[in-house]
């Protein structure tokens, strides 16, 4: 292989999918550090596991109080993981949102610099451009 | 193979195009370029937003918008350029395997296997010693030397007439050996370190190198070390790799998880405090660690027992089992899951009353906090009250741990002797059972060196010092020989952390020489250590004179035993055998003891280093236990050479023992190791085995007595011996030699007289200052009275005891011998005459 079709290999095959990967880690970064599917699983789960079992006789008073703290401590749980579930899926949208323009930039980033290369050789025709926009 | 046929065509390699554009635009033009370009931009862009005066930035103006356009597109250009030449062509990532290389050299351009410092290396290059001149000048190699204490420099001058001699190894031979080498430990790519280290395998280098003490095999770990750092501070520098990401932690995790509060306070989080290190290429008890992590995942009960002999490295395991778990490299059960040491020891010190409640209430909170890996150390200490006598060990929880061993969520590894599994753990079936138990052996000498290879930056940046590769080899050498009853890799860990604290108080030198290693260790363990080969070279060859002057009337004994000894040592490459072993037949009291003691004094520095086993204590078959330990104790005899594993064996009246204990030694002597009753390994290879017997003694004393020489005599003697069944022939031949002992005639017990009353003056003198002088009548008038064919020497002592030693101790503690006095003793009467 000639060096050109070496570089053309690297450019829009190795580096892209390098790209990809990197993208792909950041995504899985934040996805785990907000715990977006631990939490899901466990959406209606006792707040850190807190709750009473009931237990084996049966006292009314009990059995009520013990009732209430679970119900008390899942619907606890349930608005602590919703905030953090959709603050983790907005850091994901804006992820992929980033990762989409740092790969559009790289796609495009060559001819941009033979873009440069024209407009260094001919500026007029570049602010005249510009001005008919 | 015909390494011949091999193809091998550098100019066909994408690392060759790097190399050819280097030499026309090389990388530090390249940079200088991109830096001034760059700062160009830079200058514009602050100059448009931080207006200064006198300069005008418009961006309407037709020249700063092509100055601008062109700095950028070649600013852009070369970034790419670079980056190109970096990834693609420099970093060399081969589609096929070194494996596949091996196996079949045919198939691939051999030159395609070599990094971009190698192929620098090789390229232009015709002869092999060229080649390796360039190795040695590389930048891997440079630092592998710097671990030497060596430099290219010093290397080219000491090899310089070996250079002027054209019998290097062919290019393709050493690089194909250094395939061989990188892919032994799973490289994919050959560096200038292995090739350094394949150079060595081929003379002249192997011969050049071995003098100053290299062999290939120390350049192929430090190889490998400098590969391993060189991948570790690429990950380091790669933020985005999963690895990195990971040590911000998760606070989603937190919200799914129970709370640890009380685990907190009674754990120490080894995640938190390891979690994140490096995990290195090599990994101690790798096997033992996957089937670690099976165990931890089974359906059935997750609880796990790493049995092994204290120091073997269980804690290295559970050290890279938390950095695996916290780095999601294990099995998806367990990855991020928490690793938690729980410190038994404090919550035992806050009171008996409430500890089987506080434990039950840890458990259920690791078991609720369902991301918790347990780790109690030394759990035998905690289970059933028969093993340990220390007063934190009085404390049972086998009844409430029985309670959550089944449980799938409870995740427990316990560390355990095999004392301790034996002696506390297997009589509490139940929780025996429970377990899954996975053994670790200890490490090997060259895990040892990796291991301590993968901490030396760490140790270094800390104590601000050197370690050299030689010291390293000293501490192996030393621990090897001389420290037994721990095992690797933690004897070397232990000596090394005592050289550091000998250092840090009165180390002049920033640096640990091997020195060092043997000072401390001789203060230690007490026993002279120094340069070894050097002084155990010395001792050889003297030998037979030292011996003498301890030993008379045996010289065909001496001559055979040093003999035999200098054969033994005379091996380069270390055998896996005991130094030397002997058996010395001959009849009682005629110096075979006294032999070996002095062996003992002059090979191993002191009469101490012998451990005396008398085998008539060993006549029963069920003895063996004694002998050789019990699963719940160690033996009598494993334990001693375990303590002092460079040391001189007696086995005295060795025919009296039963046949089962004979037979051990049949391995013992083949192959230098023997498991004792705990299984353990117990090492002989650095130990003289000595068996003496009185059998057939009337045979000898028949022979001599006939005028026939000994030597001659040997053969038929032992016919007679094997004839008689004393010993099997299989286990007389496994001795390096079988010594014959003469019996002593009345001119040698003249002569051994005298030299047991020049102790006696010696000691005199040295303790007491008396002047004891004595005449030769004085030695003969006591052979008169001491001399008896049939007990030999035996009877001198007492005779020397009764009438010299007895009389002189009479007459200081009556006081009327003191210091400064002057005595003799009557040749005739034997009475004692004191001169003031």
């Amino acid at each position: 292989m000639n060096i050109f079709s070496l570089f053309l290999e690297w450019y829009f095959v190795d580096l892209p999918s390098k790209i990809i990967d990197i993208w792909e880690n950041f995504l899985w970064f934040f996805w785990r550090f907000f715990s977006i599917k631990d939490l899901t699983i466990h959406f209606f789960s006792p707040w850190r596991r807190q709750y009473f079992t009931y237990s084996g006789g049966f006292n009314i008073g009990e059995w009520f109080g013990n009732l209430v703290f679970n119900l008390f401590s899942r619907f606890m749980g349930m608005i602590l993981r919703t905030i953090l579930i959709v603050i983790g899926i907005v850091v994901e949208i804006i992820v992929v949102i980033l990762g989409l323009l740092v790969f559009v930039f790289w796609i495009f980033f060559p001819f941009l610099i033979i873009l440069s290369l024209l407009i260094a050789i001919f500026p007029n025709k570049f602010l005249e451009i510009l001005n008919s926009l | 193979m015909n390494i011949e046929d091999i193809y091998f065509d550098p100019s066909k390699t994408y690392t060759k195009k790097a190399i050819n554009i280097e030499r026309i635009f090389p990388s530090w033009l390249r940079n200088f370029a991109l830096t001034f370009f760059n700062l160009v931009l830079v200058f514009v862009l602050v100059m448009y937003f931080i207006p200064i005066e006198g300069i005008n930035i418009d961006f309407k103006n037709l020249k700063l918008i092509s100055i601008v356009s062109f700095c950028f597109f070649v600013s852009g250009s070369l970034f790419l350029f670079n980056k190109f030449i970096n990834q693609k062509l420099k970093d060399v990532k081969p589609n096929f395997s070194l494996e596949e290389v091996v196996r079949v050299p045919f198939n691939f351009n051999l030159a395609d296997v070599l990094d971009f410092e190698a192929a620098k290396c090789l390229s232009s290059v015709k002869s092999s010693s060229r080649f390796f001149k360039n190795i040695i000048y590389s930048k891997d190699v440079t630092e592998i030397l710097r671990r030497l204490k060596l430099t290219p420099r010093k290397i080219e001058d000491n090899l310089k007439e070996t250079f002027s001699v054209n019998s290097f190894p062919k290019i393709k031979e050493v690089i194909f050996e250094a395939v061989k080498i990188a892919n032994s430990m799973e490289f994919q790519t050959v560096s200038t370190g292995f090739l350094f280290a394949s150079f060595l395998k081929f003379n002249p280098l192997k011969n050049e190198f071995l003098k100053m003490n290299i062999k290939s095999e120390d350049i192929e770990y430090l190889a490998f070390w400098w590969e391993e750092n060189k991948i570790q501070r690429k990950i380091d520098h790669q933020f985005w790799l999963k690895e990195n990401l990971l040590s911000f932690g998760a606070i989603g995790e937190t919200f799914s998880v129970g709370f640890t509060p009380n685990l907190d306070l009674y754990s120490i989080d080894w995640t938190k405090k390891y979690g994140f290190n490096p995990i290195f290429h090599f990994k101690l008890h790798q096997n033992s660690l996957s089937k670690l992590e099976e165990s931890l995942v089974k359906e059935a009960s997750n609880c796990v027992l790493l049995v092994g002999e204290p120091g073997v490295g269980q804690e290295e395991v559970i050290l890279e089992l938390t950095k695996k778990v916290a780095q999601g490299k294990s099995f998806n059960l367990l990855n991020y899951k928490r690793v938690l040491e729980l410190n038994m020891p404090k919550i035992i010190a806050e009171g008996k009353e409430k500890l089987f409640s506080k434990i039950q209430f840890l458990f259920e909170e690791a078991i609720v906090a369902g991301n918790v890996i347990l780790y109690i150390p030394d759990i035998h200490n905690y289970i059933g009250l028969t093993f340990g006598v220390e007063e934190i060990a009085k404390v049972d929880i086998s009844g409430v741990l029985l309670n959550y061993l089944s449980y799938q969520d409870f995740r427990l590894i316990g560390t355990t002797t095999y004392e301790g599994l034996h002696g506390s753990i297997d009589l509490v079936r139940e929780i025996s059972s429970q377990f899954q138990k996975i053994e670790l052996s200890p490490a090997t000498e060259k895990e040892t060196i990796f291991l301590l290879l993968q901490r030396i930056s760490k140790i270094e940046n800390k104590n601000k010092i050197f370690i050299p590769y030689l010291t390293i080899k000293e501490i192996i050498e030393v621990c090897s020989r001389y420290i037994g009853n721990l095992p690797f890799p933690q004897k070397a860990f232990d000596l090394l952390e005592q050289s550091l604290i000998f250092i840090s108080r009165y180390g002049k030198k920033r640096e640990l020489t091997p020195d060092i290693i043997d000072l401390v260790a001789t203060s230690r363990l007490e026993v002279p250590i120094g340069k070894i080969g050097e002084k155990e070279k010395e001792t050889l060859l003297n030998l037979e004179e030292l011996i003498h002057r301890r030993l008379v009337n045996q010289d065909e004994a001496v001559k055979e035993v040093v003999a035999a000894l200098q054969r033994a040592r005379a091996d380069i490459t270390r055998r896996d055998k005991p130094i030397g072993s002997f058996l010395f037949l001959g009849p009682t009291g005629v110096g075979k003891t006294e032999a070996a003691k002095a062996l003992a004094e002059n090979y191993f520095g002191s009469e101490k280093a012998m451990i005396r086993v008398d085998m008539s204590e060993f006549q029963t078959p069920d003895s063996i236990t004694r002998f050789i330990g019990t699963i719940n104790q160690g033996g009598y005899f494993t334990d001693q050479v375990r303590e002092t594993p460079f040391s001189l064996i007696l086995l005295d009246e060795i025919e009296k023992a039963d046949f089962n204990i004979l037979n051990l030694f049949l391995q013992v002597l083949d192959e230098g190791r023997l498991t004792d009753g705990m299984g353990r390994l117990v090492d002989f290879r650095n130990t003289i085995i000595i068996g003496t017997s009185n059998a057939g003694a009337e045979l000898i004393r028949q022979a001599i007595k006939d005028g026939r020489d000994l030597t001659l005599y040997k053969e038929e003697f032992i016919d007679e011996i094997l004839k008689r069944g004393i010993f099997k022939p299989e286990f007389l031949n496994r001795f390096d030699a079988v010594v014959l002992f003469r019996t002593l005639t009345k001119e040698y017990t003249i002569e051994i007289a005298k030299i047991k009353l020049n102790t006696i003056k010696k000691d005199l003198e040295d303790k007491h200052g008396i002047k004891f002088s004595f005449s030769d009548k004085l030695a003969e008038k006591i052979v008169e009275i001491g001399f008896d064919p049939v007990f030999g020497g035996r009877e001198l002592n007492r005779a020397i005891q009764d009438k010299i030693e007895n009389s002189i101790a009479k007459a200081i503690l009556e006081g009327r011998v003191k210091s400064g006095f002057s005595i003799s003793f009557n040749p005739e009467t034997l009475e004692l005459i004191i001169q003031e």
